[in-house]
C-alpha cells in the first residue's frame, strides 16, 4: 500500500469543511429526530451535561461561520489524535 | 439521529451500555491483530475518523426544510472492516458528545448502538454484493445498497427505540413510520455520498478498496 500522507489528507478535509460551511449546504433546517420530536410536541425530560462548545458554537464569537469553522477543526484534531492514539496503542500492545 | 438524553429508559440505556462496552471491547482484542498487519492503515483510521467527523457536522437538505447527514459506518467498513468502523464512529459520537453536545452522554450507548453497530447490516449487505458479484459493478452497487441499508435499519432500530420508551408517549406504530419517512431520503444522502467518494478512490487510490478475496467480515 502507498503511504498515507497526513497532512495532504488533513489538509483536504479542513477545505472540504470551509468550503461547505461557506455554501449553504449548511444552512439546512433541524434534523429529523428534532423534526419528530416536535411535530409531536416532545421534549427531552432531562439534560445532565452541558458541552465545552454546545452545536459547534463557540460563546465569545458571533460570527456563525467563523465559530463553525473554528469548532469543525478543533473537532478534526481531537478526533484524528483520539483514534491514531488509540490505534496505537491497540498496536503497541502485542 | 444524535438522541439527546432525556429521551430513553434508563433501563433502555443500561442495556445499550452492556453490549456498547462488550462490543468496543471485542473490536479492540480483535482490530489488535488487523492493525497490527497493517500499521499503515492506521493513519488512513485515524484520517478517516476526521472526515466523518467533518462530513457528520455538515448537514445536507432534504425536503420540507429537513435536514440529515452522513453517518459514515459503511464507509469506514469498506475501507477498513466493521470493527474499525465500530471504534471510528464511535470516537465521533463520543467527542460530539463530550465537546459539542451533539447527542447525550447517558445516551451515548443509544447512539454508538444505532450509529455504530446496527449499520453493521448495510456492510453485510455490501460484502453479499461483492461476493456474488466481483467487479466494480459489484462495488458500485453493493457501496449504494449498503449504505442505503445501513440508515434504513438505524431509523428502524431508532423508531423502536423511541416506541418502546415510557418518556415519549406515542407507540411503535407512530414512531417507526415517523422515523422512516424521512430516513428514505436521509438513507440516499448517505448512499449518495457513501458512493461517491468510494468512487473517487478507485479511481484515485484503487489500493484503499479491499479487493473482494480481502474483504473483511467482522475484523
Amino acid at each position: 500500500m502507498k503511504e498515507i500522507t497526513i497532512w495532504k489528507w488533513l489538509i483536504a478535509i479542513i477545505v472540504i469543511l470551509a468550503l461547505f460551511l461557506y455554501v449553504p449546504v449548511y444552512i439546512a433546517g433541524p434534523d429529523c429526530l428534532e423534526t419528530v420530536f416536535q411535530a409531536y410536541g416532545f421534549t427531552p425530560l432531562y439534560h445532565i451535561w452541558n458541552g465545552l462548545i454546545p452545536e459547534y458554537q463557540i460563546p465569545w464569537i458571533a460570527n456563525e461561520w467563523i465559530t463553525s469553522f473554528l469548532s469543525g477543526i478543533l473537532g478534526i484534531f481531537i478526533v484524528f489524535a483520539i483514534m491514531y492514539g488509540l490505534g496505537k496503542l491497540i498496536v503497541r500492545k502485542k | 439521529m444524535h438522541i439527546p438524553d432525556g429521551v430513553l429508559d434508563l433501563w433502555m440505556l443500561i442495556s445499550f451500555w452492556i453490549i456498547v462496552i462488550i462490543a468496543w471491547a471485542t473490536a479492540i482484542v480483535k482490530s489488535r491483530k488487523t492493525l497490527n498487519e497493517e500499521e499503515p492503515k492506521l493513519p488512513l483510521l485515524a484520517i478517516m475518523t476526521a472526515m466523518i467527523f467533518v462530513l457528520q457536522m455538515l448537514n445536507f437538505p432534504i425536503i420540507g426544510g429537513m435536514s440529515g447527514h452522513l453517518v459514515g459506518f459503511v464507509l469506514v467498513a469498506i475501507l477498513l472492516s466493521p470493527a474499525q468502523a465500530l471504534l471510528s464512529i464511535s470516537t465521533v459520537l463520543i467527542i460530539q458528545a463530550l465537546i459539542f453536545e451533539d447527542g447525550g452522554l447517558v445516551a451515548l450507548s443509544a447512539n454508538v448502538f444505532n450509529m455504530a453497530i446496527v449499520p453493521l447490516f448495510g456492510y453485510l449487505v455490501y460484502y453479499g454484493i461483492r461476493k456474488i458479484k466481483d467487479d466494480n459493478k459489484g462495488l458500485y452497487i453493493g457501496t449504494f445498497a449498503g449504505a442505503y441499508i445501513s440508515i434504513i435499519f438505524a431509523a428502524l432500530i431508532c423508531g423502536i427505540e423511541l416506541g418502546v420508551s415510557s418518556l415519549f408517549h406515542y407507540p411503535i406504530e407512530v414512531t417507526v413510520p415517523a422515523m422512516l419517512i424521512w430516513y428514505i431520503f436521509i438513507a440516499l444522502g448517505e448512499a449518495a455520498i457513501t458512493s461517491a467518494i468510494v468512487l473517487y478512490l478507485q479511481r484515485s487510490r484503487p489500493d484503499l478498496i479491499p479487493k473482494t478475496a480481502e474483504l473483511k467480515l467482522w475484523w
